[in-house]
């Protein structure tokens, strides 16, 4: 009987093991997608006899782990000892995308068109603004002391 | 692929034929691998375009990102604008003291 419950946990055990790696296989497969080509440019866009091809750049970040463990206690039953096991996981990941440029195909030729994002450099500017503003205000109060 | 630690490389898409052009995409795509914690990251970026005319000619267009260049050049603007400022300070505090 204890052999049978045993097989029938190994069973078990085994099946959500099969079930975690599919789900993990699944997941991994997604997260290779941005590393292809196609995630890059995107599918191209007709206007008129020209067509348009949108690139971006795409970041993708994942994390996983996954452990299992037993045990048995023989506390106050030393004739039928209590025995438990179990697996557990986890993963986060996010993928980031951001236009780039686009590719502008015409009769006359094809060209690169940049997508220009003024808020990224506004944040820049500011930035350096302030690290030039910090400087010259720390200068301007003199040494310490 | 996911069984190194350090990937750079080009890859090559599927031509596209546009008009009289064939186009031929590329990225450029960067895989690093902690293998404590199982960390994966991917950052795919567009490289060029190969455009093919009917009659062979061959012209690779680069595919640039202006906001990262103007991002990286007012950043280091402003870092070496601080650096001069630092810079001028202490050579009019030096020669104050001096005098």
């Amino acid at each position: 009987m204890a052999e049978e419950n045993k097989t029938t946990k190994e069973l078990l055990e085994s099946a959500d093991t099969a079930a975690a790696l599919d789900v993990l296989q699944g997941t991994l497969d997604r997260f290779m997608e941005p590393a292809s080509v196609e995630a890059v440019y995107g599918k191209p866009i007709k206007n008129g006899d020209m067509l348009i091809i949108p690139t971006a750049e795409v970041a993708s970040f994942m994390g996983f782990g996954f452990g299992s463990g037993s045990g048995e206690s023989t506390e106050g039953q030393e004739d039928t000892p209590m025995s438990g096991s179990g697996t557990g996981g986890g993963g986060g990941g996010s993928v980031h995308s951001r236009p780039v440029a686009m590719v502008i195909a015409s009769p006359q030729g094809v060209r690169v068109e940049p997508v220009i994002d003024l808020t990224k450099i506004g944040l820049a500017a500011l930035t350096s603004a302030g690290f030039i503003i910090a400087t010259l205000a720390r200068m301007k109060k003199g040494p310490k002391g | 692929m996911p069984n190194r630690y350090l990937v750079i490389d080009n890859k090559a898409g599927g031509p596209i034929r546009v008009g009289r052009f064939t186009l031929v995409p590329f990225s450029k795509v960067l895989f690093i691998r902690i293998p404590l914690g199982n960390v994966r990251f991917i950052w795919n970026r567009p490289g060029a375009v190969l455009a093919i005319s009917p009659d062979g000619q061959e012209q690779v267009i680069r595919v640039q990102d202006i906001t990262r260049l103007i991002q990286w050049s007012l950043l280091a603007i402003g870092i070496l604008g601080s650096i001069l400022v630092w810079i001028y300070y202490r050579t009019t505090e030096r020669r104050d003291y001096v005098g």
